[in-house]
């Protein structure tokens, strides 16, 4: 889950691929306006006939209101996975002999086995309306 | 409770726990219905536990889930001793007894015990059938989205 929460997201790739090349194109231009003397920075891009347009460093997800859809499923999939990573905890301590509650531990596992059958229904439903969208007459 | 999918199941949890504890001291008390000396020198006493509602404040917080719902458990506050005299027997050779040649048993009443550990053990069942029942609702609910 780590792992695929550290992958940078498609969106993140795209603007900071959007944004080395728009530092190329800066370069350039400053490289015309020494040569050229005389002529500004300015002048240089006009002559080029590009427009500057800045660069807008928020990804699109970062657009939409605060905490967003991604936000919310993100920490639902990391309480899921806490729930798991302490049944497991229980589970472990009670093959160790660290804890001689059964009950405690089938209880854990139960609770995290309820939490991840909601997180694949839920995701069922994204797939499944995702499909829906992908459907759509055009 | 953060994320409480399963209804009532920490307040469960807690009564388990605690009728485990009860289990234990009625086993305790049947295995020294005998004992004329304990760790103390003693003859043994009869154990009691006493339950005791608590309220648990969430013992782990998930970012994101945000729940000021505070469960009502239960808990073993206190095993105690009960005090009432233990049957006198004569045996003069007994290592334990008095100057009178008197053996003092311990006030444990194996009859008693069993009834206790019936009561304990359908305590115990009853919050089992709670958890499986919760369980089995919250499953249910999952469900209606098939």
């Amino acid at each position: 889950m780590n792992e695929i929460s550290s992958l940078p997201s498609l969106s993140d790739l795209l603007t900071q691929n959007s944004n080395l090349q728009a530092n190329k194109q800066l370069d350039r231009f400053a490289k015309t306006s020494e040569l050229g003397q005389g002529f500004g920075a300015k002048e240089a891009q006009q002559t080029n006939g590009v427009d500057f347009v800045p660069i807008d460093k928020t990804s699109p997800t970062d657009r939409v209101t605060a905490p967003g859809f991604s936000q919310m499923f993100e920490n639902f999939v990391k309480g899921v996975d806490q729930k798991k990573k302490i049944s497991a905890r229980e589970t472990q301590d009670l093959i160790l002999g660290k804890s001689d509650n059964i009950h405690e531990a089938v209880v854990k596992s139960q609770e995290a086995g309820v939490a991840f059958n909601l997180m694949i229904e839920v995701r069922n439903k994204l797939v499944e309306s995702y499909k829906e969208l992908m459907r759509m007459q055009v | 409770m953060s994320m409480n999918l399963i209804p009532g199941i920490e307040s469960t949890g807690s009564a388990l726990s605690a009728e485990k504890i009860r289990l234990e001291i009625i086993a305790q008390n049947i295995a020294n219905s005998n004992t004329t000396q304990d760790a103390s020198g003693n003859v043994y006493k009869r154990k009691e536990v006493s339950f005791e509602e608590f309220i648990k404040t969430p013992e782990r917080r998930v970012p994101g889930f945000v729940d000021e719902n505070l469960y009502q458990g239960v808990r073993v506050t206190d095993v105690f001793d009960d005090q009432t005299p233990g049957r006198m027997i004569f045996n003069p050779g007994h290592p334990h007894a008095n100057e009178d040649g008197m053996v003092e048993m311990p006030n444990v009443d194996v009859s008693r015990e069993m009834i206790d550990l019936i009561s304990a053990s359908r305590a115990y069942e009853a919050n089992l059938t709670v958890v499986k029942t919760s369980r089995r609702l919250a499953q249910q609910a999952l469900a209606i989205g098939r």
